[in-house]
This record gives C-alpha cells, structure tokens and sequence, in this order.
C-alpha cells in the first residue's frame, strides 16, 4: 500500500493522541487494531471522496472514542459500586449484577438518575448533535474550517505570547531579578547600560538589592581546536549566583579572588557545552580553555536546568574587577530585589540615590547630572529583554483576535440560516413540551461539537504555524525558540474553542424570546413576521464583520506603507554583489601587528578572481562589529563650560572600504594605503558630522576623542585631521536618525583607538557573480596568513540588509495574511446575507418585473442594499481604527497612524469587494422570472 | 466456566443495535473487527456505522458476556496476523434467536395494528 496521505496521517495522529484517555487494559487489548481500522476506514473515505470526508470520518471517530471513554468510565467506577454492593451484605439493584454499565435501560427514568447517567445522557445527546452536523457536511465543514483557521491563528500568535512574553523566565523567583538602567536624555542617550562605578555605589548603598551584578555577552576565540572558533561567552560578576538564585552543579561559583587584576582567569562551563564538546568529561575541573590565546581554567559547571534566555553561550568567564569610574556606560547591571521590596519601592529608592552621584563620584556635579536629564530605572528582566516584541506581538494576537471574530460572525449567519430551516423542528419541540432551556442547549450542542472540532483543527493548524514562524521569524526575538504547544496554551485553546462554541449556540437563541417562544407554534415555524427581524441581526453582524476587516485593512495598509518607506530609507551604501567576512584576530595581536594582517589579508583577497573592490572594516554598516563613540574635542571650537560636548561615533576602515560598499567620497580625498603608516592621525567624517558639527567646513580640521587632559597643551592632544567627508550610512538601524560618525585608517598615527581584534572584509564582486562562493578562497587566505585566526559570521550584504528588516517584514506579512482573511470571511459574510435575502424576496421581486420593473431597477435596489450594509461597516471601522490604530504608533516609521492614503485606499478596498460580493445576487435577483417565482409560492 | 457477574440471558434484552449487528455478522462466520465492521456496513447498506472505540468496547462486553469468544492463537487464520478473530458461542447464538423473536414478534404487532396496515 502506498504512504497515506497527509490528513489521513495527521487524523491517525490526533485519534492516538485522544485514545490514551481510554483505560490502559482496553488500550493494550484493542489499541492496535483500533488504529489499523482506523487507517482502512479513513484511506478508503480518501479514495472515495477525498480530504474532508477524511476529517469528517476523523471527527466520527474521535466522537465515538470520546463516548466510549465516558463509559468505561462509568463501567470502571459500576464495577467498584458493585464490588463494594456486595461487600455490604449484596445489596442489589434491580438490572443486576451486570450494573447499568453497559445497558441502557435505565434511560426510560423511573429511578432518580445519578451524575453517572446524566453524563451518559449528555453525551449521548451529544453524539446525536455530531451526527445531525455530519449529515450536513456543507454546513459542517464550511463552519469547522471558518472556525479553525480562526481558532488556530489565533493560538498561534498566543503560543508566542504565552512563551515570550507570559511564562516567567526560567530561574528561581525569577519575578524577583530586576535590569538597571540610566537615561540621559540631554546626551542623545535615551538608555544607557551600567558603569563599574554605579554598579560598585548600588553594592554599598542600595539595601533594597539583595545583589548586583555585571553581565556582558562577550566573543572570544576557541583555539586548540581543529579550526579555531569564534565563541560567545557570558562575562559575569561573581554576584551573578546570587540573583539568579543558582550555583554550578560541579565545581565553584565565581568569587571576589577571581575578579581582582592579576587572578588566574578561569571559566564555567554551562551544562550543553560540557556535555557536546567535552562529552560529560568528569575530570573536566581544573582543565582549561584558550580563549583569545589566554589560558583559562575551567572552574565549575552549570546544573543542567539552567539556560540562558538568549542563545549563544558556551561558558560563564569572571567579569574583571574595573577601576571605580563614573565614565564608560557600557555594562548590563542585574540585580535580586531584597525579600519584601517591590519594583515601585525599588524604582523610588534608586531614583533617591542618584542624588549621591556627586559626593562619590568628583567629577560630576549635580548641575553635570541635569544637563544629561540623569534619571536611572529598575524593570524586570523579563520585561527589558521582551520590550522590543511585546507591541509587535500583542498587536498581532489583537489581529488574530479580530479574525476570529470575523470567523465567528460567519459561521454565527450560518448558524442563523439554520436555525430558521430547524424552525419547525423547534415548534415541534415546543409542542412537546420543550422549554426554551432545552432548545437552547441542543443549540449549544452542536455549536459546541462545531467549536470544539474547529479548537482540534485550529491546534493543528496553530502547530503548523508555529513551526513556520519559527523558521522564518527573526532570529533575534528572545524566548522565541521556546514557544510550543505547552498545556497552557492547549488548554488556552480549549477554552477558546468551548467559549466559542457556546456563543455561537446561544446567538440564535436570542431570536426567541420567551413570548416569541411559544409564538413560534402558534404561525408553525413560517415566521414571516419575523424575517424583518431576523434579517436586520444578520445585517449587524455583517456590519461589525466588514468594520472589524476595514480596522484590520488599515492596520495592514499602515504597517505595509511603514515598510515601503523603510524600503526607501537611503542606506548610504550598496549592498549588492557585497560579501563581508568576519576574522577576529582577538587579543593575540598588537595593534600594529592586526592592521598589518588585515592589511596582507586585503591584498590577497583583492588579487582573486572577479574581486572588484576589497576594504577592512571593524563594522559592517547594519551588521555586526565595533564602534566607539563619545563626546569628542574640536581644536578651532573650544568647548564652554556649559555646553553640553557633541558626540559621535567612530570606527577603524582601510583604504577599499568605501569603494567596496559603495559609500561615496564628497570632499577631500578616499583612504590611501599610505594612510596606514602609522606616521600621521588622519580621520575621516560624513556628511552630517561635517554639516552639524564642523557647518560643513570640515577639511583640515583637527578632532579628537582622546582629549580634555588639562595637564598637557591642548595643541598636544591627539590630534587626527579631517581628510575626506564620505556619505552618510545607516550603520546600526533602519530607522535610526542621522548621527555623526566617523572612520579612522586602521592604525590613526600612533592613536590607534579603534579595536582591531575584530575585523570584516567588505569584498565587492563584479556584478553577476556569485559572492558567496568566493568564501572557501577567502578561508584559504586567511588561513595561510595565520592558522589561529577563525573566519566567522560570512554574510552577503543583501542579507544583512534583509535581516535588518526582517522583524519588520514577518509583522507585515502576518498582518497582510490577517487582513487579507479578514477581507476575505467579511465579504462571504456579505454575500451570504444579499444572497440570502434576494432569495427571500424572490416573490417580491417577482412581483415588482411583472408590474413593469426593469432589470437594472432590481439589481440597483439589492446593489443599493448590500451597500448600505458596507457603508455602514465602514463608517463604524473608520471610527475603530482611528482609535486603535494609535497602538501602532511605536512601531511605524515615518508614517502616521492617521495616514490619510491609508484611510482613503483602505474603504475604498473594502466598499469594492463588497460591491463584488453583493453584485453577484443582485444580478440573479434581476434574471427572477416572474410567473415562475409567483407559481412556486 | 461461569463469570460471576454474567447476566441471565433473558435479562439482556433488547439488545443495543451495535450488540445485535456484531452477533449476527458472527452467526455465519468467524471475523475479525474490521471484517464485523463491513460485513455490518454492508447488511445495513452503510445505515450502521462501528467506530472503532464503539465496536472493540462492544466486542469486550459481548466477550465479557461469553456470548462472543475469541479464536485461540492456533485457530487463527493465517491471512492477517495482527487482527484478533472472534466467533459467536452457543449463549450467543441462543441469545441472538431470543432477540430475534422478540423483534418478529413487535414487526407481527405492529402489522397488525391499524396504523401500519397496508
């Protein structure tokens, strides 16, 4: 036999899955055979009709296996009743020793009925709802599918919700661990990280924190490998075991000894890395690494449960003890919150204790502090590493939100339709004796098998989707890896599913009230008096659904207009045909000796075939790398006491890295190689240092970083003089306002500021090669320069620039996907509802041809009615979005959240699908024949 | 061998639906669940479907009953070994004549009434 088909294996799935509710002994006694029939039963529906009758006959299945687990529980639970009957003396009821289990006469009633047969009872009902649903598959499946695609899209987003941004993260009291950070606002420096200083004055004087620590994610190189390998590491300060309440699982915990200058430097490996590379090596204590080239010793390693939240790290290394400064912000500070101080009180305190900056730190005075607008912030952990995504992703789970919505007042139509072709059953029932209570419930029991089956199809479809999110999301999203399918969100689902289903059971409900109950037997189901009614209700929800649709097109056609203008953001270079290789020649290397290795490496790699243009840089723009930055001096404006000092960031580039990324030269000259001598300091800056700082007379001008020693002459100073002005370039982010920047030769004079110890080459290939297939030749060079330095991070420039608008472009895609649903479940809605009521009024209409209506009259009344509908729809979800919109407002770029295109294309959208979706009853209500329509009555 | 907790024939009646099929497709052969699930599907033209649950918990009670047993390991035929063969025993068979008594008996009854004459 061939390989089933993919629903055939995805239901023999689900059915195995529900099947463990059966007791153990029939499981292992029927289990196998159960599924083998199964898969006979469903192949065969396959062949014969295709995938849906395969679900249907999955959902028939999964009904029975629901029915029969009730009653084994019953039978299980009879069989201890009976057991113990006997035990008082065997007292018997009347069936027998048998027990009611498995008969079915104690359905007639005459005896009380205990919870056991109520439950039988109800599922029996149950079964009969199901099986009623099955004998309307078109009803059933249209309703189920609407209902899944609603369901699921909604648990898919709610799945990353829930593992992002709702568990808590993975460490003991984790509610407890808390980020600190400062602001400054009057530096252009809305956050800034933690110095050595501040972090040494909140150990002394912060007693609302139990610990402080510093954490920074560092690389460094692996070597004594077979290649050596570019490594993340977690440089940590030995109070890091304290607030993350956990020691290693073998070996030591960091300590003040391992943190002061001179100490050996020594490591923690965490569990994986111990496990992977070193195969769970017992003696793996007292053993070491080299890392950068330094020997470091292998003090400990993490228990096996604990995980960083962001991957990446192997090891834990000691955070070195630095001088007592206030400068330099550039340190993660984490901190416990002492037991019994809350956030609030925490943020209080902090905010009381930056007023002792001054008296600890000399250099900075308290009219210093109000010039930056100084304030420091505790937040949780959590909090600070989801912030960028928590809009992003409960924007999204609002969406979805609305798209199951929509769903729902689909198939709710459908579910109002169906109630009037049941109108006589129900006046039958009514006759009978049936309360309004019971209707109901017979009502909510099928929508309930509707929803619940639709939750089982939407957890399948959120399974699928959260696969696809997890390999094509963004990379950087933390906790992201984390997301599945957890109880929580599976009974999130389930909720979600049963809620659904008793709403959609009660809507019809609503029709008849409890005087219009008993009307309904009185006119025998016609309800004609009723269809003005009726129609007006599903007129509503159809409203809401294309108000709803029109929100969900604005919120798309924002974030879509947001993305094309990130698309024209000007980078300031050009990506294509560009391959940037990173090497780190790490701490092995002096300074001279790295600019001489990229150097050599440049020359080489320049003399490949195809390689049009070659530079070194220590920052690929909107990749990865180092820059430095600060405030800087100006020798022809000396700075006032109380100007706050201009800032900018600079980075190391060789001659060939503006002409292999396509940065333009404006004034002065490109970097030569002679540059590189080391012999004079030059630097160059773009075009908005020149114009903001220098008003764009900046050739010849004398900068520095490294000034402000009063000791020495200012004309001593370590001067660098302006030799070219290049374009500007987007260096961190799309979205980032233009800031100076600035670019020294590898070695500036005898500055060298700038790190070397990471480096990529830009290597620009002539258009029409591939430039990724020239990485082996450049791994080559670069290992025959120097066997010990490790090639990392190989990108082309287009994906760079793409991974820049990555996160931008799943949210546009997701939101478009939604959109287009919303659009799509809203115009259905429409035509279901025209449709609906041209049939209704087909005697009136038929009435109107034969008095002498003309073709177009007709059709324009019922166009004229649908429209009436979508422009209300429209008016109601302008005024929506205007007001939910706002909510977008952090994440678009340069576009309003009261676009005035977006809120002009958007209805106009919606109005023409509507039109679609009415003209097309409009037009056979035009076709009516009127004898025809007056005979039928 | 008598189970303590066997129900006196008599007692059993009326049969659940789902009882009674799986006792007559047995009357003529012996079969395994899916065989008892066609041959059903097929005597009914498709009216009465066992699910899988339905029909091995109901081939339980009815073995639980002895009114069904399952064919011992030699007994088997050689065609499928993983499926289980069942054959109906003699309080079966006495059972499913009763039954069908009873049901010629409510068909006369009902004749004879006035409503269903013909």
């Amino acid at each position: 036999m061939s390989a089933p088909p993919v629903s055939v294996r995805w239901a023999l799935r689900v059915y195995a899955l529900l099947s463990r509710g059966l007791p153990r002994n029939f499981r292992t006694a029927y289990g196998r055979e159960m599924a083998l029939d199964l898969e006979a039963i469903l192949q065969a529906r396959w062949i014969a009709r295709g995938a849906l009758a395969v679900w249907t006959g999955a959902l028939g299945a999964c009904l029975d296996l629901g029915r029969r687990m009730a009653r084994e529980r019953v039978y299980r639970s009879a069989g201890r009743r009976r057991r113990g009957a006997r035990g008082n003396g065997g007292r018997r009821r009347r069936d027998g020793e048998a027990g009611d289990a498995w008969r079915d006469a104690a359905d007639d009633g005459l005896f009380q009925l205990g919870w056991e047969e109520k439950m039988r009872r109800e599922l029996r009902e149950f079964g009969l709802a199901a099986r009623a649903l099955l004998r309307k598959p078109g009803f059933a499946g249209v309703a189920m599918l609407t209902l899944g695609l609603g369901i699921g899209s909604v648990v898919t987003i709610f799945t990353l919700v829930n593992a992002i941004l709702l568990q808590p993260l993975p460490y003991p009291e984790a509610d407890g661990i808390v980020e600190i950070q400062h602001h400054a606002p009057g530096l252009d420096l809305p956050n800034l990280n933690n110095s050595a200083g501040t972090l040494t004055m909140y150990r002394e004087a912060a007693d609302f924190f139990s610990a402080v620590a510093a954490v920074n994610n560092t690389r460094r190189v692996l070597t004594g490998l077979d290649r050596p390998e570019e490594v993340e590491l977690l440089a940590v300060s030995h109070e890091f075991f304290d607030v993350f309440l956990t020691q290693p699982a073998m070996g030591r915990p960091f300590g003040p000894s391992d943190q002061v200058p001179g100490a050996t430097p020594v490591a923690i490996l965490l569990w994986e890395e111990w496990q992977g590379r070193y195969g769970g090596d017992p003696d793996i204590l007292g053993k070491t690494l080299q890392l950068d080239g330094v020997t470091t010793e292998i003090v400990g390693v993490m228990p096996r449960d604990f995980e960083l939240v962001q991957p990446g790290p192997i090891a834990l290394a000691a955070f070195p003890d630095p001088e007592n400064l206030f400068g330099t912000f550039g340190t993660n500070g984490i901190a416990r919150l002492a037991p019994g101080v809350s956030l609030e009180q925490a943020q209080t305190q902090l905010t009381a204790l930056q007023a002792r900056i001054p008296e600890r730190f000399p250099d900075i005075t308290a009219e210093t502090l109000e010039g930056f607008g100084w304030s420091a912030s505790v937040s949780t952990l959590q909090e600070q590493l989801v912030e960028d995504v928590a809009t992003t992703l409960w924007l999204l789970l609002g969406t979805v939100g609305f798209v199951l919505l929509i769903a729902c007042a689909n198939v709710a139509n459908l579910f109002l339709v169906r109630a009037e072709d049941r109108q006589k059953e129900i006046a039958v029932r009514a006759a009978m004796g049936a309360g309004r209570g019971q209707v109901a419930a017979s009502f909510v029991r099928e929508s309930l098998v509707l929803g619940v089956s639709g939750g089982v199809l939407g957890v399948l479809v959120a399974l699928v989707g959260v696969e696809l999110l997890l390999a094509f999301g963004p990379e950087d999203v933390p906790r992201l890896q984390e997301a599945g399918l957890t109880p929580g969100v599976l009974s999130f689902a389930a909720l979600l599913s049963i809620g659904t289903g008793v709403l959609l059971g009660l809507l019809p409900m609503t029709r008849y009230s409890a005087r219009s109950f008993t009307g309904i037997l009185r006119d025998g189901g016609r309800g004609s008096t009723a269809g003005r009614g009726r129609n007006r209700a599903r007129s509503a929800l159809v409203m809401s659904q294309l108000a709803l649709a029109l929100v969900l097109l604005v919120g798309s056609g924002l974030m879509f207009r947001s993305f094309a203008q990130l698309r024209k953001v000007e980078l300031g270079f050009v990506p294509a045909d560009v391959l940037t290789v990173g090497v780190r020649v790490g701490e092995s290397m002096s300074l001279q000796e790295a600019a001489r290795f990229y150097q050599d490496l440049r020359e080489r790699v320049a003399g490949l075939p195809g390689v049009e243009a070659v530079g070194v840089g220590t920052q690929v723009p909107l990749g990865s790398g180092n820059s430095n930055g600060g405030s800087f001096y100006m020798e022809s404006r000396p700075r006032g006491d109380e100007d706050l000092p201009p800032v900018a960031m600079y980075r190391a580039a060789s001659p060939g890295y503006f002409a292999s990324l396509g940065i333009p030269v404006l004034e002065g000259r490109d970097m030569q190689p002679a540059d590189l001598d080391g012999s004079f300091a030059r630097v160059w800056v773009d075009e908005y240092f020149a114009e903001t700082f220098l008003d764009g007379n900046a050739l010849g001008e004398r900068i520095t970083w490294h000034g402000g020693d009063e000791e020495v002459d200012q004309s001593e100073w370590p001067w660098a003089v302006v030799t070219g002005v290049v374009g500007d370039v987007k260096q961190f982010g799309l979205r980032e306002d233009p800031a100076g920047n600035a670019y020294f030769p590898l070695l500036a004079g005898d500055l060298g500021y700038p790190d070397l110890q990471l480096g990529f080459l830009t290597v620009k290939v002539r258009p029409g090669q591939d430039e990724a297939a020239l990485t082996p030749a450049i791994r080559d060079e670069v290992s025959r320069l120097n066997g010990q330095v490790p090639v990392i991070r190989v990108r082309t420039m287009d994906d760079v620039v793409a991974a820049a608008m990555g996160g931008e472009s799943i949210t546009l895609v997701l939101l478009g996907i939604a959109a287009g649903m919303a659009l799509f479940l809203g115009s259905i809605g429409l035509f279901g509802v025209i449709s609906y009521v041209v049939s209704q009024r087909t005697r009136e209409i038929g009435v109107r041809i034969a008095l002498g209506a003309e073709q177009g009259e007709v059709s324009g009344m019922v166009l004229k009615q649908g429209l009436a509908v979508a422009g209300a729809g429209v008016v109601l979800g302008l005024a929506a979005a205007f007001g939910l919109t706002r909510v977008m407002g952090s994440i678009l770029y340069e576009v309003s959240t009261t676009d005035p295109l977006t809120f002009a294309v958007a209805p106009i959208l919606l109005l023409g699908v509507s039109a679609l979706a009415t003209w097309l009853p409009a037009r056979r209500a035009s076709r009516v024949d009127p004898v025809k329509s007056l005979r039928e009555e | 061998m008598s189970h303590p907790s066997l129900t006196p024939l008599e007692a059993l009646p009326p049969l659940k639906p789902a009882w009674f099929h799986i006792l007559l497709a047995l009357s003529d052969e012996t079969l395994h669940g899916f065989a008892i699930r066609e041959a059903v599907e097929r005597r009914t033209g498709g009216g009465v479907k066992l699910w899988p649950a339905n029909l091995y918990g109901s081939i339980r009670d009815l073995a639980e009953q002895e009114l069904v047993e399952a064919l011992s390991e030699d007994e088997q035929p050689d065609d499928d070994q993983r499926r289980q063969y069942y054959r109906l025993t003699q309080r079966g068979r006495e059972l499913l004549l009763m039954e069908a008594d009873r049901l010629q008996q409510l068909v006369d009854a009902a004749r004879a009434s006035r409503a269903l004459a013909r």
